[in-house]
């Protein structure tokens, strides 16, 4: 980029999802009776993502995300958009808690751009230079979903690797300058991970904008020896407050930015000021100040909305009392970068 | 749920590896001293539990609250009339792997496996006393190599191998290793998977000396569906090689499988039972 892009240093910003307004849930269920027409739902989609978006602003994010408003899961949402999937129904993920894992019954047929107006109502509304866009990545969307077709779990993930490569593009060459890949996948088979980071590195092949992957809830050490490879990705975005931030170690030697989990997505407790500052400067014994960005641990969708705001003013409020600790020393920018 | 499967001709009642909220919770609520804990995954799936705190030394809760509303809770399923309950628990080295050890009260992981195994044992126990089988749910057998013979004998020979067959030692996500196969006592029921089973013809041979197999044949982690056919002909092959096989069962937990995937499975398996019975 000629132009840089300057950032507070710790730029703070969202996993994605964050809780939908009650109306628009409402208004959700009246369109699947067919009470509702399509135009009705995407106004209230768009009303959504305006108010949660300026909500975000408020709490003071950096860099927000349009809440995944228009989702209602990660791996459904896109295996819905895309040929060669069927679903059969909901399965167990956690606790009471269930997905809708798809099956792949056929070839995988990439249709028509995905998230890009998402992407375009998102940058229209938000006030901020840079924003955020999610993608479930190639790796867990295959892992997520039953294979019936692929005679490899590899061969399957590859094609969805490839097609996604057409959808950042997509998102690219309309101005996106940050899309983060989710992987919650990942880590999940240890003798996978090498050929599957790999693959997810290669989904961002030639593309213009900064690229994050995000991981949680698994081990992350089974991803350091292989970090030294990516040629596309610049942030690992992991949870950390969840494991009450042991684990912390791995940020010794990182060679990537870190997006830094300080908030518990599953707990409705709502983590202090002083709590979040405490945890990033545990993360700065082991990090540089310019390789951290923060933010919550997974995305909110799972709290109630108010929570999720007093959460979000928290994480900027801990935040902003490490920055005045920076200032002192004469830190208080980074350059936001799209390779490292 | 248990109704439904009553009706397609199940003899077995049980949870069907299915867990009230995971596998470790409620169960832990009759233990002392533990708290839950954060998300993990587990194991190798797209599932996750929560992790449990040990505080001080665990021991078995007297008034073992869990314990006593499921055995009221198969009181009343025993007005549904199958021959036969079964409850699932977690096992002892599945669950220490899962538990944090906060306080740093034992010097050894070792210490803790054999400390859950002494108050999963009489918990099993209990449910046999009850007439309820016991499926003790022993993935990290898969995945473990740091067993030692020492450990496996206090656990499995000196605490659960007394309670014999009605004690389901069930493996899943893989096969057990050759060496772990030859520490386990041979008077349980050993639940295995057979898709894993065909790769390692040691493993074959090994399992002849076991008195009773659970055999894993139906995949509960693919919605594609076996062929019939090729299930019947594993197990004749199987049975011919020698191993006693006293049930067929999926070969890990169902909560994996969408509803109505998992029901045209369960009478795919009631099928295969019946052509093997004519
Ligand atoms: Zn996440």
């Amino acid at each position: 980029m000629s132009n840089e892009i300057v950032l507070p240093i710790l730029p703070t910003s969202v996993i994605g999802s964050y809780p939908k307004p009650w109306w628009l849930r409402k208004v959700k269920r009246l369109w699947e009776m067919g009470k509702a027409d399509d135009d009705d739902l995407m106004e209230a989609e768009n009303d959504a993502v305006t108010a949660v978006v300026r909500e975000q602003e408020l709490a003071g994010i950096d860099i927000p995300s349009d809440g995944e408003q228009r989702r209602e899961e990660m791996v459904e949402y896109f295996a819905e958009r895309l040929g060669g999937f069927k679903f059969y129904g909901p399965v167990r993920v956690w606790g009471n808690n269930y997905f809708n894992k798809p099956a792949v019954v056929d070839k995988i047929v990439y249709k028509e751009p995905i998230t890009l107006s998402e992407y375009l109502f998102l940058r229209k509304v938000s006030t901020r230079r840079i924003v955020k866009v999610t993608i479930t990545g190639p790796y867990t969307i295959a892992d997520w979903s039953f294979n019936e077709y692929y005679s490899t779990k590899e061969e399957l993930v590859k094609e969805l690797s490839s097609i996604i490569n057409k959808e950042l593009k997509m998102l690219a060459d309309n101005g996106a300058l940050f899309v983060q890949i989710d992987e919650p996948a990942l880590t999940t088979h240890p003798d996978e991970v090498e050929w599957a980071l790999e693959l997810i590195d290669r989904t961002a092949d030639n593309i213009n904008a900064k690229i994050g992957l995000h991981v949680c809830y698994s081990n992350y050490r089974l991803l350091m020896p292989h970090l030294d490879n990516l040629r596309n990705i610049s942030q690992l975005l992991l949870e950390f407050a969840n494991r009450r931030f042991t684990d912390l170690d791995i940020l010794k030697d990182f060679p990537l930015e870190i997006g830094l989990g300080v908030i518990d997505v599953h707990s409705k407790r709502i983590e202090s000021p002083e709590e979040v500052s405490q945890a990033i400067k545990k993360a700065l014994n082991y990090i540089d100040a310019d390789r951290i960005y923060i933010n919550p641990d997974c995305g909110l969708k799972l709290m109630p909305r108010e929570v999720a705001r007093l959460k979000m003013e928290n994480m900027v409020k801990g935040t902003m009392i490490v920055r005045e600790e920076l200032k002192k020393r004469g830190r208080e920018v980074t350059i936001f970068r799209t390779r490292m | 749920m248990l109704k439904k499967l009553k009706d397609i001709g199940l003899d077995v009642g049980s949870d069907l590896m299915y867990f009230d909220d995971d596998i470790f919770y409620p169960f832990i609520t009759d233990i002392q001293n533990v708290e839950r804990g954060w998300l993990v995954r587990y194991y190798d799936n797209n599932y996750f539990v929560r992790n449990i705190v040990i505080k001080s030394k665990i021991s078995l809760k007297t008034t073992r609250p869990w314990f006593t509303e499921k055995i009221g809770v198969y009181q009343k399923l025993s007005d549904l009339g199958f021959s036969e309950y079964i409850v699932a628990l977690p096992g002892p080295l599945t669950i220490a792997n899962y538990s944090i050890d906060e306080a740093r009260v034992y010097v050894s992981k070792s210490q803790i496996m054999i400390d859950y195994a002494r108050i999963i044992a009489e918990i099993a126990e209990s449910y046999i006393n009850n007439g309820i089988r016991v499926e003790l749910h022993e993935p990290e057998l898969c995945f473990t190599s740091q067993l030692t013979n020492e450990l496996i004998r206090q656990i499995y020979v000196d605490l659960f191998s007394p309670l014999g067959e009605k004690v389901h030692l069930v493996t899943y996500f893989g096969v057990p290793n050759l060496e772990i196969l030859n520490l386990l006592p041979r008077d349980l029921t050993l639940g295995i998977e057979a898709i894993s089973l065909e790769k390692s013809r040691e493993i074959f041979d090994k399992l002849k000396d076991f008195s009773s197999i659970r055999l894993g044949i139906v995949d509960s982690r693919n919605t594609k569906m076996e062929k019939i056919d090729d299930l019947i002909s594993l197990v004749f092959k199987l049975e011919d090689k020698g191993i006693h096989i006293k049930y067929l069962s999926f070969n890990s937990m169902t909560e994996f499988l969408p509803e109505v995937i998992a029901y045209k499975k369960v009478k795919l398996l009631k099928r295969v039972v019946e052509a093997i019975k004519h």
